[in-house]
């Protein structure tokens, strides 16, 4: 059953909401999967658009996403952590699969239509977030994080592009994504 | 991470929230998260730092519509990723469940990528990087059976390799894209792997079977 509108108002109103449709996630419960798209989908769609470039790809890799979680049942528990951040991953590695598939490798700076190019205000304060952030990354765990993160490239073919030994790009990339990690969870961001 | 049902995950969880694990590595970790509640928190907080990283934007009502459309028709039930699955369910269920996974260019070896990944679950392995013997070799990473009763071999190339141990050859690498891979059971006594291009030797590997 959907969330009591009781919960609504509450101090603690969000979160209960948000918990309560990370369970009904977990049970695939309809209301709870048309929930968790009206809350996220906006950031669904950003992730597609960022890795594709396009936007009818990018609704499309959604699309393809949600049908197959609902009809095929999916990995998520509460020991995950945010149902948001483990639907946008899924929504990443589509649209990485994708571009890999139509070998599109082209730099979303690249591909981005018009109307994108122009960020409204909001979008400008999440770039300076974001720059922010990657700006407390050493410049070679920038470039493995960008090797990885936009061009969706594995561990080997990083170390490979950069003649590096493999292990050292994994303890790279493992480190660069737990100080990004550090950093927004001392931000106390909730996205 | 040497052992999926003992051992947690590493550097691997980081890898894996950002889609950095090769095939066969992110199938393997996959089924590890799965019965593993602290690897699946530290995966989960990868993924946290991550979706920051991502610039909303609204799409537009026609997804609306189609998503709507979707939630209205009755799931399939096939509830395969609830906790605590088991990781020989989980390879039973491979072709199905690793649907992100499905349509990556490695697809063509997806019979070879489920039989290295099964045999993984299923047993305690170790892990042997390829040391290059040529400027040109590259990247290559034998995994092996803690009982030596197979070894699979992963490189990252789009050359045709043939694997050879003790001067027997053992097979070329198969597979697409980027990556080619071979999976030996019951491998020779010799434990000294080379990689070759057919002409040339370009790597080398000890597999060390305690």
């Amino acid at each position: 059953m959907p969330p009591s509108s009781t919960i609504e108002g509450s101090p603690n109103a969000a979160s209960a909401q948000e918990r309560a449709v990370e369970n009904g996630f977990v049970a695939r419960e309809a209301w709870a999967f048309e929930a968790a798209y009206q809350a996220f989908k906006s950031a669904l769609f950003g992730a597609a658009v960022s890795v594709l470039g396009d936007r009818e790809d990018a609704e499309d890799a959604v699309h393809d996403v949600l049908a197959r979680l609902w009809q095929r049942g999916h990995a998520y528990t509460a020991a995950r952590g945010s149902l948001r951040a483990f639907l946008i991953a899924c929504v990443r590695n589509e649209a990485l699969s994708r571009r890999r598939k139509s070998g599109n490798r082209l730099r979303i700076e690249q591909t981005v239509r018009p109307q994108t190019i122009e960020p409204a205000d909001e979008s400008l304060a999440d770039r300076d977030r974001i720059a922010r952030a990657l700006q407390l990354l050493g410049e070679k765990q920038r470039e493995a994080i960008r090797l990885s993160y936009e061009e969706g490239l594995s561990y080997a073919e990083i170390a490979q592009r950069l003649n590096e030994p493999a292990g050292t790009i994994k303890s790279r990339l493992s480190n660069a994504v737990r100080t990004l990690r550090a950093h927004f969870a001392a931000q106390g961001e909730t996205l | 991470m040497n052992d999926t049902r003992n051992a947690h995950l590493e550097e691997e969880a980081e890898l894996y929230a950002l889609g950095a694990l090769p095939h066969v590595e992110r199938t393997v970790a996959e089924a590890h998260i799965a019965q593993c509640e602290p690897c699946a928190r530290r995966v989960g907080d990868a993924e946290e730092a991550l979706a920051s990283l991502v610039r909303p934007q609204p799409p537009s009502s026609q997804l609306d519509r189609r998503a709507h459309a979707i939630f209205a028709r009755r799931g399939s039930g096939v509830r395969a990723f609830y906790p605590l699955v088991a990781a020989v369910l989980l390879v039973a269920l491979l072709p199905g469940a690793f649907f992100w996974q499905r349509d990556r260019d490695l697809r063509a070896s997806d019979a070879l990528n489920r039989q290295a990944a099964a045999a993984m679950i299923g047993s305690h392995f170790l892990h042997a990087q390829f040391v290059k013997a040529a400027a040109d070799a590259p990247p290559a990473k034998a995994i092996f059976a803690h009982n030596g009763a197979w070894i699979y071999v992963i490189a990252v190339t789009d050359r045709d390799l043939t694997l050879s141990a003790g001067g027997l050859v053992l097979g070329r690498l198969s597979g697409t894209g980027s990556e080619r891979a071979i999976f030996v059971e019951h491998p020779p006594a010799s434990k000294s792997l080379v990689l070759s291009d057919g002409s040339r030797v370009l790597a080398r590997a000890a597999v060390a079977v305690p």
